[in-house]
């Protein structure tokens, strides 16, 4: 083995190491309120929003606050450092990325899932339509 | 049905037509025709395909239900082309398309370089797998066969559902084909590497793959540009990249082709690399794949702000054998071949450009490794913070440029330490210079320093070799010798040809992709074209007709490094030092914004765009100057989330060295008299329960309505009964208000309530036709004693300067243009270097020394540069 192959390959740990310990640092986990609660980790919990106890904005502090419930049924207030996100009365499911901090979802980044039609919503609509060949 | 039948003969003849190649390559020379016709019958099925959707979609054939899902009547014809591809089915086809020409060009080229039936046999593997796709997720399924049971047999809906409101803008026009032309473009390389591979041409399928495996560069990178343009001109939270799988997934084969483009580079002089070029070759083809599993397969699903469905069992699985087929196949082969493929390649010294490209190519990989992991961490119920890939992208980004500008001051083979010294003292100074211009303007944060040092250090390396190329090989000369009639015709076609390319371009960035206001800016700007228009034609006419001469055949690789580093540059500017605010207008009151250094004014809003109804919300900019512009946020209601809420646009006003970004966050109405809406029969208790209003019902007689269909002014009544404490019965009330369909004004009847000093007004009507019980209106009331303090309406925008941010353009667009550069020098030389071996064989044949075969896997073998000396002679082949 050259020089230059062993130089390579020193460099080549050395990122892989770097890389590793980056990931591990900015993991975020698929998670819930229960076990994001427990473990304060960051973590990524996906719900729908609660709309009956409704949102607010805060301009002051640009917070913008509801309730969301998990997958498991938990719900929690959710804090969100920014502006209302878009569609997000319409949402079929919320995701947030954050963690708790004193019984309240911290959330730095929130998205919202597009009322997708991909998805199907099975309904079609039919009124007016006129028999085929007419169009 | 013809589109599913054109679809089955794609199949079926790309089928025959790999069966064909395959025999040939094998000896059946005679077979290639019948391939070719095989060939070129898929494609025609491919066209005639994509021919019936767009027929169907133009045409409003609402009963097939690609149509009925993503066309509608409301969409302009620009967006009615995008709903061609705007999902999953439609994508593949618009994939098919782009495949099948190139289909048609790379027969020709493959068959002057002697790898038709190679080639050909592993590039229609792509259109087997795409129509097979199609077949098994048909866009030609009618709303019948979806629907059952819901689709009454033989009636077809009126209209069909639209397009997803965030996909309603130019770019999305023009955006999706680019990438999808680049994937289909990898394809090409992935096929000739493939051919090589088989054949044993380890060396000659570098060449002749290298213009293609250049221009998917150009074609993807122009391609995920866009994206991040579309995504900042639409999505409104004020940045370009947000490293989503999505865009990780088109970024990655790009990487991996760049990595590759720069070790073929050494290939090409050294012989060596071998392994290296094949693998990244192939890999950034099963990463094409890779991506469009991870995007379609709905694996993604939370990790993505884009929305993808489970598409279905049947699907899933072919996506999954098409991505094992597309890795295992050829990596088999590459690993069978392993040892061949060791021991060659010219020896070079450690300070050489053959290291630096190396080095290079190694770092290019480490990006995409590190994007790799973060966008597959789904598959395994991960993710990973955006900080996971600035963070490392840092270290990658300095390292890359740095490497960058040394490698280009080393020469080939080896160099010597002086040399490079001397070398680069011009670009030292001026990256010194340049360095503490930035960190005096304000950038203190050592990383973001480190990384301008290195991009001015690899910018002025370049722009210094460039400027030696180019010295003495550009200038434009004017032809004075008195024009004939036909020039006179290629004078005006150029004036108008320059004249409509700068209109064009700054219609469309003027309006920040806004096609809707396309139709505005045409009819204030076109005096300024016209005369644009008249001034060229005369200056062609005194002057002269000009000649440039710019002779780019070297510049490729200087003009892309130096659009990479004005692109790091400008990313540092606009991402590190944007700045954000949020500010609350009231309605034509200036409101100081960004600490007092603009002024920001609502003036209200705009419904002109009445085909869309876009809602434009007026924000006027002065700085210490005075006024410099206007933002127009836009808003719009659509089926797609069932009027619910408003879909926000942002508004953008540009400037050379900022933009101004402002997205509307809220509107509400502050003060004023108080308002309540009420449904039939039901009652409010308002004013401290002074005054009680119960709604009744209203009255829109026809002739009102008639009016209100021909767009006149119409009155509408509603019937109220409005009781006190002093006349607990109540006094029936008829409250009118008159509206108009075109404009905003709206008189209200003022009624005063009998004997107090309470008003009420009739504010809207929300009839509810199917169910007229359910219908609404909204009232509004006062008391003249208490007058509640005037209403004001205020918005809340946030905003955001964003620095520097066209450099991110311009950077990319520069280094498009470089490997267009480049793309151009590399075909030339692949057509010579094949004319050149072809001269050899012939004399070969001549001498009786190789045997007759027109798909010669002969090329191989001998020398197809005077570079390609190789320590090893080859075993293989005559």
């Amino acid at each position: 083995m050259k020089r230059k192959h062993i130089i390579a390959l020193a460099v080549a740990v050395g990122f892989i190491g770097i890389a590793a310990f980056a990931l591990v640092d900015n993991k975020i986990d698929y998670s819930d309120f229960q076990k994001a609660q427990a473990d304060g980790r960051r973590s990524q919990v996906s719900g729908t929003y609660d709309k009956d106890k409704g949102s607010q904005y805060d301009i002051k502090s640009n917070t913008f606050s509801f309730f969301m419930k998990d997958r498991q049924g938990h719900e929690m207030p959710v804090k969100y450092a920014g502006i209302r996100p878009n569609n997000f009365e319409v949402a079929p499911s919320v995701v947030c990325v954050g963690k708790v901090e004193g019984g309240v979802f911290e959330a730095t980044d929130i998205q919202t899932k597009c009322p997708s039609r991909y998805e199907g919503s099975g309904k079609m609509n039919m009124d007016g339509a006129t028999p085929a060949g007419q169009s | 049905m013809i589109g599913s039948i054109a679809l089955a003969l794609t199949f079926t003849a790309s089928l025959t037509a790999i069966v064909l190649y395959t025999l040939a390559a094998r000896g059946r020379v005679e077979l290639t025709i019948a391939a070719r016709r095989s060939t070129q019958l898929a494609i025609l099925g491919m066209f005639v395909a994509c021919g019936t959707l767009l027929f169907y979609i133009f045409n409003y054939h609402f009963e097939i239900n690609y149509v009925y899902e993503h066309a509608s009547r409301k969409l302009s014809k620009f967006l009615l082309f995008s709903t061609f591809y705007a999902s999953q089915e439609g994508s593949f086809m618009l994939w098919g398309l782009w495949t099948s020409l190139i289909a048609l060009f790379l027969i020709r080229y493959a068959r002057r370089q002697r790898y038709e039936a190679h080639v050909m046999a592993i590039f229609l593997t792509v259109l087997v797998f795409i129509s097979l796709m199609l077949i098994l997720k048909s866009p030609f399924e009618t709303i019948y066969a979806a629907n059952p049971g819901q689709a009454m047999k033989g009636m077809v809906p009126i209209d069909g559902k639209g397009l997803n409101p965030s996909l309603e803008n130019l770019w999305i026009v023009i955006h999706p084909p680019m990438l999808f032309l680049g994937f289909s473009l990898l394809a090409v390389p992935f096929a000739f590497a493939l051919a090589g591979l088989i054949k044993r041409d380890y060396q000659g399928w570098v060449l002749t793959s290298m213009p293609w495996t250049l221009g998917a560069a150009m074609v993807l990178g122009f391609g995920v540009m866009l994206g991040g343009f579309w995504a900042y001109e639409t999505l409104g939270w004020g940045g370009f990249w947000a490293w989503d799988p999505v865009e990780n997934a088109s970024l990655l084969p790009w990487l991996v082709t760049v990595a590759a483009s720069h070790t073929m580079l050494t290939q090409k002089r050294t012989g060596g690399l071998i392994k290296t070029n094949i693998a990244l070759t192939l890999l950034a083809y099963a990463l094409v794949l890779y991506g469009s599993f991870l995007t379609r397969s709905g694996v993604l699903g939370d990790a993505s702000v884009h929305s993808f469905a489970d598409p279905g069992y049947l699907a899933f699985s072919m996506l999954v054998c098409a991505l094992g087929f597309f890795i295992l196949v050829p990596f088999g082969i590459f690993f069978w071949r392993w040892r061949e493929m060791s021991g060659f390649g010219q020896d070079y010294k450690i300070l050489s450009r053959e290291t630096g490209l190396s080095i290079a190519s190694a770092i290019i990989g480490a990006s995409a490794l590190v994007v790799f992991i973060g966008t597959s961490a789904p598959l395994v119920q991960k993710k990973v913070d955006i900080g996971f890939y600035n963070n490392l992208h840092i270290p990658i980004v300095i390292v890359l440029l740095l490497v960058n500008g040394l490698s280009l001051l080393l020469k080939w083979r080896q160099s010597n330490w002086n040399d490079l010294v001397r070398k680069s003292i011009v670009a030292l100074v001026a990256t010194l210079v340049f360095t503490t211009v930035v960190v005096l303007l304000g950038v203190h944060d050592p990383r973001f320093v480190a990384i301008c040092g290195a991009a001015f250090f690899s910018l002025f390396v370049n722009l210094e070799i460039g400027w030696k190329i180019l010295h003495g090989h550009w200038g434009v000369s004017f032809d004075r010798t008195p024009p004939s009639s036909r020039d006179y015709g290629r004078r005006v076609w150029t004036a108008l040809s320059i004249t409509l390319l700068l209109a064009i371009l700054s219609l469309v960035i003027g309006s920040a992709g806004d096609y809707n206001l396309f139709g505005p800016a045409i009819a204030q700007n076109w005096p300024y074209f016209a005369i644009l228009f008249a001034f060229l034609l005369a200056a062609f006419v005194i002057a002269g007709y000009p000649k440039f001469i710019f002779d780019t055949k070297f510049l490729g690789a200087y003009v892309a490094h130096a659009g990479l580093a004005v692109f790091a540059i400008g990313v540092i500017a606009a991402n590190g030092y944007t700045k954000h605010d949020i500010i609350r207008l009231p309605l034509n009151k200036p409101t100081p914004a960004f600490d007092g250094k603009y002024t920001l004014t609502w003036h209200g809003i705009d419904h002109k765009d009445t085909v869309n109804e876009h809602t434009y919300w007026i924000v006027g900019i002065a700085d210490k100057s005075g006024y410099i512009g206007t933002a127009r946020p836009f808003t719009f209601m659509t089926d797609f989330n069932q009027h619910q809420e408003p879909i926000r646009n942002p508004g953008i006003v540009k400037y050379a060295a900022r933009d101004l970004y402002f997205t509307l966050d809220a509107a509400e109405t502050e003060g004023g008299a108080p308002l309540d809406t009420l449904g039939k029969q039901q009652e409010a208790t308002v004013l401290d329960g002074k005054l009680k209003i119960k709604f009744i019902n209203f009255d829109f007689p026809q002739s009102e309505k008639i009016k209100m269909m021909s767009q006149q002014p119409f009155h509408v009544k509603a019937t109220v009964v409005a009781s006190t404490d002093i006349h607990p019965a109540g006094d029936t009330l008829i409250l009118g208000v008159t509206r108009s369909t075109v404009s905003e004004a709206v008189k209200q009847d003022d009624i005063l309530v009998p004997n107090t000093s309470f008003h009420i007004q009739l504010g809207q009507l929300m009839p509810d036709m199917q169910h007229p019980a359910n219908s609404r209106v909204v009232l509004r009331y006062f008391d003249d004693q208490h007058l509640p303090p005037p209403a004001t309406e205020v918005i809340t925008v946030e905003a955001f300067v964003k620095p520097y941010i066209n450099l991110v353009w311009a950077g990319i667009l520069t280094l498009v243009l470089g490997f267009g550069f480049a793309v151009v020098r590399r075909r030339r030389e692949a057509l010579v270097a094949i004319e050149r071996a072809e001269r050899s064989y012939a004399k070969l044949i001549a001498s009786g020394h190789a045997p007759m075969s027109p798909d010669a896997p002969l090329v191989e073998g001998l020398p197809r540069t005077p570079n390609l000396l190789t320590k090893k002679k080859y075993t293989g082949g005559a």
